[in-house]
C-alpha cells in the first residue's frame, strides 16, 4: 500500500519535473540560440568579436518594416560598426504608433522597457507624463550638447509646454499631395507647385474622378489618427481645443465646414473613394486614384512602385483665408527610458548618432521622411535634393510646421479614437458631419472631465 | 439518372472547394507576383508574370528559419505538456468516483467558455510576477492545462470497457500501470489526433505569444508574419510570401495526418 | 479499499494547480481590480466601489458592443452549422473523391488567424480586392467592405464562417458515419424516401452532434477577437467592436484596467449563466457530462 503511494507520487512528480524542465530548457535555448541562427544576430556577434567585454547592449524599438525597416537597420548597423562600447539591437513592433504605445505600456508594467524608443509626436504628452523617460534636456545640459543644427521647428516638436526638450526629433513628415501626372495631363489640368486653395483641389478631384467609373479623385489619408483633420482645421483658423480653458473647439463652425468639405466630396462629387489609407496608397499606385494627400514618409514607397509620372504638390490654404497655412508635423521623436547610468549613457550616445546629420540624411533619403538637421539638408543632401525635386518639395513648406495637437493627460488615445470613430461614422452616412463632431466633442469632454 | 446526380454533386462540391480555397490561391498568386505590380494582372487569380522577389525579400529581411524553429519548439513542448496533463486529468474524471467530480469537470468546461481576452490582463500580471514575461515559460505554462484535451480524452477513456481495467488489476497492475497499459495503448490514435489539433491551435495562437514575447528573436512565425506591415503601406508581396511559408508546414502536417484528425479524435468527442 | 480516494486528486493536481494560478486567481484578481481605479503605470490604487460598473454600463458603446457581438453570432453560427451539415451530407455521397473533399474543406481550419486576417483584408480591399472584382462581373458596384459601418461586420462574419465551417463538416461526417447503417436499415424496412429518412431519422439522431457543433461554434464566435484586431481594429465607428475586443481595448490600448475588469466581470457572469444552462441541458440529453 505504502509502496504504491510512493510510486504514484514519484510518477507525477517525475511528469511534472519533465514538464517544468522542458519549459526552462526551452526558454534558455531560445535565449542562446538567438544570436547564432539569425542574420541580425550574426552581425551582432561578428561585431562582438572586436568589442571589449564592456560593450553595453541596448534595445531600440521602432515601428518600421519592409523597405523603411531596412533603412533603420542600416543606420543601426552603421552605428554598431562605428564604435565598440555600445551594441544596439533594433526591434520592430507591430501596429504602427498605436501598437507601439500598447507595447510600451505593457512593457512598463513588466519593467522591460527598451532603452530607446521612437514616439509619435501625437503621443508626446503621454510619453513625457506617463512613461518613465529620461528627458533629453538632462543629457543636453549635462554634456553641453549643442542643438543648434537641429531645425528649430522640429526641435520644438519634442518640447513640453515649458519648452523643455523631452525627445529629440528623429523622423519628421509633412503632408503632401501626391499626384498622378498622367491623369492631370489627360484631363488638361495644369501642373502647379501648389494649388491655389482646397476648393480648387475639390474641383480637380471632381473632374478627375469623372474620367473613369472606378477612379477616385483624391484621398486624404486618415486611418489611425486625425492628422489631416487638424491640418485642414488649423489652416482654416480653427483649433482642436483650448487645454487652458478646458474647451473643445473642433466642433465649432470651422470644424464643421472642414468635415462638410470632405462629406460633400464623398457624397455629392463622388470624388473621395471609400477605403483606408493602405488601400488608397495601392489604388494610387495602380492608377485608380488621381491624388493622395499623405505623409512625406510614403515618398520612398510611392516613387519606387509607381508606373506613371508621379508629381508632388504642396498643401494649399482655403479660399480667402487669411490665417497662414499650418502643417502639424507627423513622424516620431526619440525617447530614452530611465535605467542604469551606464545604459542611459549608451542610449544617449545612440540617440546622438541616430539624429546626426549623417544618419538623418541616410534615413531621409531611404525612407522619405525629412531630415532634422540643417547641415544635412544644406550639405550632405544638397545634391540628392537637387536631383530629386520631389524629395525637396516637403522642405518648401517646412516653415509652416506646427506641433501635433496632444490631448492632456492619459486620455489622448481615447480622445483621438473617439473623434476618428465619429468622423468615420459620418463617412459611412450613419450621421451628418455636424452631428458627428458634436457627439465626439461631448464624449471627449466626458473623457477628459472638462 | 443516378450517374447524373452523382456528377452534379461532384461538380457542386468541386466548385465549393474552389471557393473555399480561393484565399489560398490568391495568397499564392500575390506572393509570386512582382512587387512592383502585384494586383493588376492577377485580379482573376491568373498570374501573368511570376517572380520570386517576395520570397527572396522575406528571407533576406527576416530570420524566417529562426522563427520557424521557435514555433516548432514552443508548439511541440506545449502540445506534449497538454497531452500529458490531459491524460492524467481525463483518467481521473473517467475512471474514478470522487467527491467534487461533477463540479470540477464543470469547472474545466467553464474554462473553455470564457474568452481569453477577458482575463488576459490579470494573467499577464501573474506571469509578470513570476518574471516570465518575454520567456517561453510565460507562453507555455499558462496554457498547458487544456480543457479541450481533457474533455476529448475523457470521452474516449469512458468508452474503454471497464472489464479490461478489472482484468489488469487482477494481474496486479496498480493504477498508473493500468493507465499506461490499458488506456494509453488503446488510445494512441486518439492521442495523436488530439495532439495534432492542439499542435495546430498552438501553432496558430496569435495574441498570447505576441503579448508575452518581446524579443524579435523569440517571436513565433505566426506572430512575426504580421511584421511586413508598414507606415500606412503594406508590402503585400513579401507579406503574402511570408504568410504562405507559415501556412505550408501546418497544411503539410494536416494532409499527412488528416486521417487522425478526422476519424479518431473528433468522433470520440461526440459519442 | 480498492479505489483509493486520493488518487484522482493526485492525477488532477497539476491541472488544478495550473487552473488555480492562471484562471481562478486571475478571475478574482480581475474582480478585485474592477472595484479599483488602478493606474498600472504609476502603480496607484484607489477603491472606487461600483463606479467602474456604472461607467461601463452607462456607455452607449458597451451596448453597441453587445449588439455587435450578438449580430456576429447570429450571422456566423447558424450559417456555419448549416454549411457543415450540408457539406457533410454531400461529401458522404460523393463516392471516390470523398476523402479528398474531407481534406480540402478542413484546410481553412488549420490556417492561423493572422494569415486569414491578412489575406482577407486584401481580398476585401475596395479597388484591388478580389471580392469586389468578382462582384463586378455580376454588375455589383464597388463596396468598401471594411470601411463601411454597414458592411464591415458582415465581412468579418464571412471570414468567421470560412474559418469555422470545415470543422463542423468533419464533426457531422463522423456523426453520420456512426448513424449510417442504422438509418439505412431502418429506412429499408420503412421504405422511406431519402428526404423522409433524413427528416425523421438522420436529423434527429444527429442531436448530440448538433449540440456539439452549436456549442463549439457559439463559443468561437462569442470569443472572436483576432480577425477584428487584424482587419478592422473594431472600426469603422465601432461597428465591428465586439466583446473580447472591447475588453482588450480598454485593458491594453486605453490601459483602463478598472473598466476593462468590470466589463470582463459582466461578461463572466453572463457566459457562466449560459454555460450552466447549457451544461444542464446537455446532461439531460447526451452522455457527455
Amino acid at each position: 500500500m505504502k509502496k504504491r503511494i510512493g510510486l504514484n507520487v514519484m510518477m507525477v512528480v517525475a511528469l511534472m519535473w519533465i514538464l517544468v524542465g522542458c519549459g526552462q530548457g526551452n526558454a534558455d535555448s531560445g535565449n542562446n540560440a538567438a544570436p547564432s541562427a539569425s542574420p541580425a544576430g550574426t552581425e551582432a556577434s561578428s561585431n562582438k568579436e572586436d568589442k571589449t567585454e564592456k560593450a553595453v547592449e541596448i534595445k531600440f524599438m521602432h515601428v518600421f518594416g519592409g523597405t523603411q525597416g531596412e533603412a533603420i537597420k542600416e543606420m543601426v548597423d552603421r552605428y554598431n560598426a562605428s564604435q565598440n562600447k555600445v551594441i544596439v539591437k533594433a526591434e520592430q513592433t507591430q501596429g504602427f504608433y498605436d501598437g507601439l504605445l500598447e507595447k510600451l505600456q505593457t512593457l512598463a508594467v513588466s519593467k522591460q522597457l527598451p532603452e530607446v524608443a521612437i514616439g509619435s509626436y501625437a503621443n508626446g504628452e503621454f510619453m513625457s507624463t506617463r512613461m518613465p523617460i529620461r528627458p533629453m534636456h538632462t543629457f543636453i545640459n549635462k554634456e553641453g550638447y549643442s542643438t543648434e543644427d537641429y531645425t528649430a521647428q522640429m526641435l520644438k516638436l519634442g518640447q513640453d509646454a515649458d519648452g523643455k526638450q523631452q525627445s529629440l526629433p528623429f523622423l519628421v513628415s509633412t503632408p503632401l499631395i501626391y499626384v498622378n501626372l498622367d491623369h492631370f495631363e489627360k484631363a488638361g489640368i495644369p501642373v502647379v507647385e501648389q494649388p491655389e486653395s482646397w476648393e480648387q483641389v475639390r474641383g480637380w478631384a471632381k473632374q478627375l474622378a469623372a474620367v473613369a467609373p472606378d477612379r477616385g479623385g483624391v484621398y486624404f489619408q486618415m486611418d489611425f489618427d486625425t492628422w489631416m483633420f487638424q491640418t485642414l482645421l488649423e489652416s482654416k483658423g480653427g483649433s482642436y481645443a483650448s487645454v487652458k480653458d478646458k474647451d473643445v473647439q473642433f466642433n465649432d463652425e470651422t470644424g464643421k465646414e472642414v468635415l462638410r468639405y470632405w462629406l460633400d466630396m464623398m457624397q455629392k462629387d463622388k470624388s473621395i473613394p471609400m477605403m483606408n489609407g493602405t488601400q488608397a496608397a495601392e489604388a494610387f499606385q495602380s492608377g485608380d486614384l488621381s491624388m493622395l494627400v499623405a505623409t512625406t514618409g510614403n515618398l520612398a514607397n510611392l516613387s519606387k512602385n509607381s508606373s506613371f509620372k508621379l508629381g508632388i504638390m504642396l498643401l494649399p490654404t482655403w479660399e480667402g483665408e487669411q490665417t497662414p497655412r499650418r502643417l502639424p508635423a507627423g513622424g516620431a521623436g526619440l525617447y530614452v527610458f530611465q535605467g542604469s547610468e551606464e545604459k542611459e549613457a549608451a542610449a544617449w550616445d545612440f540617440v546622438k548618432y541616430a539624429t546626426s546629420p549623417e544618419s538623418s540624411s541616410l534615413l531621409a533619403q531611404k525612407m522619405g521622411y525629412m531630415t532634422v538637421r540643417n547641415s544635412a539638408r544644406e550639405e550632405l543632401m544638397a545634391d540628392y535634393l537637387k536631383e530629386n525635386p520631389k524629395a525637396a518639395a516637403t522642405y518648401k513648406q517646412a516653415q509652416d510646421i506646427v506641433p501635433w495637437f496632444n490631448w492632456p493627460g492619459d486620455a489622448g488615445t481615447r480622445a483621438t479614437r473617439t473623434l476618428l470613430d465619429h468622423i468615420q461614422g459620418s463617412f459611412s452616412g450613419d450621421m451628418t458631419g455636424d452631428e458627428a463632431l458634436d457627439k465626439a466633442a461631448a464624449e471627449i469632454k466626458k473623457v477628459l472631465g472638462w | 439518372m443516378k450517374l447524373r446526380n452523382h456528377l452534379l454533386l461532384n461538380v457542386f462540391l468541386l466548385l465549393s472547394v474552389l471557393v473555399v480555397l480561393v484565399p489560398f490561391i490568391w495568397m499564392l498568386t500575390v506572393s509570386l507576383s512582382p512587387s512592383s505590380d502585384p494586383f493588376r494582372r492577377v485580379a482573376f487569380l491568373i498570374p501573368t508574370s511570376f517572380s520570386l522577389e517576395g520570397y527572396l525579400q522575406v528571407f533576406q529581411q527576416a530570420p524566417l528559419a529562426h522563427w520557424f524553429m521557435n514555433s516548432v519548439l514552443l508548439t511541440s513542448v506545449l502540445t506534449a505538456g497538454q497531452l500529458m496533463l490531459g491524460v492524467l486529468a481525463a483518467y481521473a474524471f473517467a475512471r474514478y468516483r470522487f467527491r467534487g467530480r461533477e463540479t470540477l469537470f464543470f469547472f474545466v468546461l467553464c474554462t473553455m467558455m470564457i474568452p481569453p481576452q477577458a482575463i488576459m490582463l490579470p494573467v499577464y500580471l501573474v506571469v509578470n510576477s513570476f518574471d516570465w514575461v518575454n520567456s517561453y515559460k510565460g507562453v507555455i505554462i499558462p496554457h498547458i492545462a487544456s480543457a479541450y484535451a481533457i474533455f476529448v480524452l475523457r470521452q474516449f477513456f469512458m468508452a474503454i470497457p471497464r472489464e479490461l481495467e478489472e482484468a489488469s488489476r487482477v494481474d496486479g497492475c496498480h493504477s498508473v500501470q493500468t493507465l499506461y497499459h490499458i488506456y494509453l495503448r488503446a488510445s494512441v490514435p486518439t492521442l495523436f489526433g488530439v495532439g495534432l489539433i492542439q499542435f495546430v491551435n498552438n501553432w496558430n495562437d496569435y495574441y498570447w505569444p505576441f503579448l508575452i514575447l518581446n524579443d524579435e528573436m523569440k517571436m513565433t512565425l505566426t506572430v512575426a508574419i504580421v511584421q511586413f506591415r508598414n507606415d500606412s503601406y503594406i508590402e503585400w508581396v513579401p507579406t503574402m510570401a511570408a504568410a504562405t511559408l507559415s501556412v505550408l508546414p501546418v497544411i503539410g502536417i494536416y494532409v499527412l495526418a488528416q486521417r487522425y484528425f478526422t476519424e479518431s479524435s473528433l468522433q470520440s468527442g461526440i459519442k | 479499499m480498492r479505489r483509493i480516494p486520493w488518487q484522482p486528486y493526485l492525477y488532477l493536481s497539476p491541472v488544478l494547480v495550473l487552473y488555480a494560478i492562471f484562471f481562478v486567481f486571475p478571475f478574482f484578481f480581475s474582480l478585485y481590480i474592477s472595484f479599483m481605479e488602478w493606474d498600472l503605470l504609476l502603480d496607484k490604487k484607489q477603491f472606487v466601489g461600483l463606479s467602474n460598473y456604472n461607467e461601463v454600463l452607462g456607455k452607449p458603446l458597451f451596448w453597441k458592443v453587445i449588439g455587435n457581438t450578438l449580430l456576429y453570432m447570429a450571422l456566423t453560427v447558424p450559417l456555419s452549422a448549416a454549411l457543415g451539415l450540408v457539406y457533410a451530407l454531400a461529401i458522404e455521397r460523393a463516392g471516390k473523391l470523398r476523402s479528398l473533399y474531407r481534406v480540402l474543406f478542413f484546410v481553412p481550419v488549420v490556417v492561423s488567424v493572422s494569415v486569414a486576417g491578412l489575406v482577407f483584408s486584401l481580398m476585401f480591399s475596395p479597388q484591388n480586392g478580389l471580392i469586389n472584382e468578382w462582384l463586378g462581373l455580376f454588375g455589383i458596384g464597388e463596396k468598401a467592405w471594411l470601411q463601411d459601418t454597414q458592411l464591415a461586420i458582415y465581412a468579418l462574419a464571412i471570414v468567421g464562417v470560412w474559418m469555422s465551417f470545415g470543422y463542423n463538416v468533419i464533426l457531422y461526417i463522423s456523426g453520420l458515419k456512426q448513424l449510417d447503417n442504422e438509418v439505412k436499415e431502418a429506412a429499408a424496412i420503412d421504405g422511406a424516401s431519402g428526404w423522409q429518412s433524413f427528416r425523421h431519422m438522420t436529423f434527429p439522431m444527429l442531436m448530440p452532434v448538433h449540440m456539439f457543433v452549436w456549442t463549439i461554434t457559439l463559443l468561437h464566435s462569442l470569443q472572436v477577437f483576432a480577425t477584428v484586431q487584424i482587419m478592422t481594429l473594431g472600426g469603422p465607428n465601432n461597428s465591428t467592436n465586439v466583446w473580447a475586443f472591447f475588453i482588450w481595448q480598454e485593458a491594453f490600448q486605453f490601459f483602463n484596467t478598472g473598466t476593462a475588469s468590470a466589463a470582463a466581470t459582466i461578461l463572466f457572469v453572463i457566459v457562466l449563466g449560459l454555460t450552466v444552462i447549457q451544461v444542464r441541458w446537455m446532461q439531460k440529453r447526451t452522455q457527455w457530462v
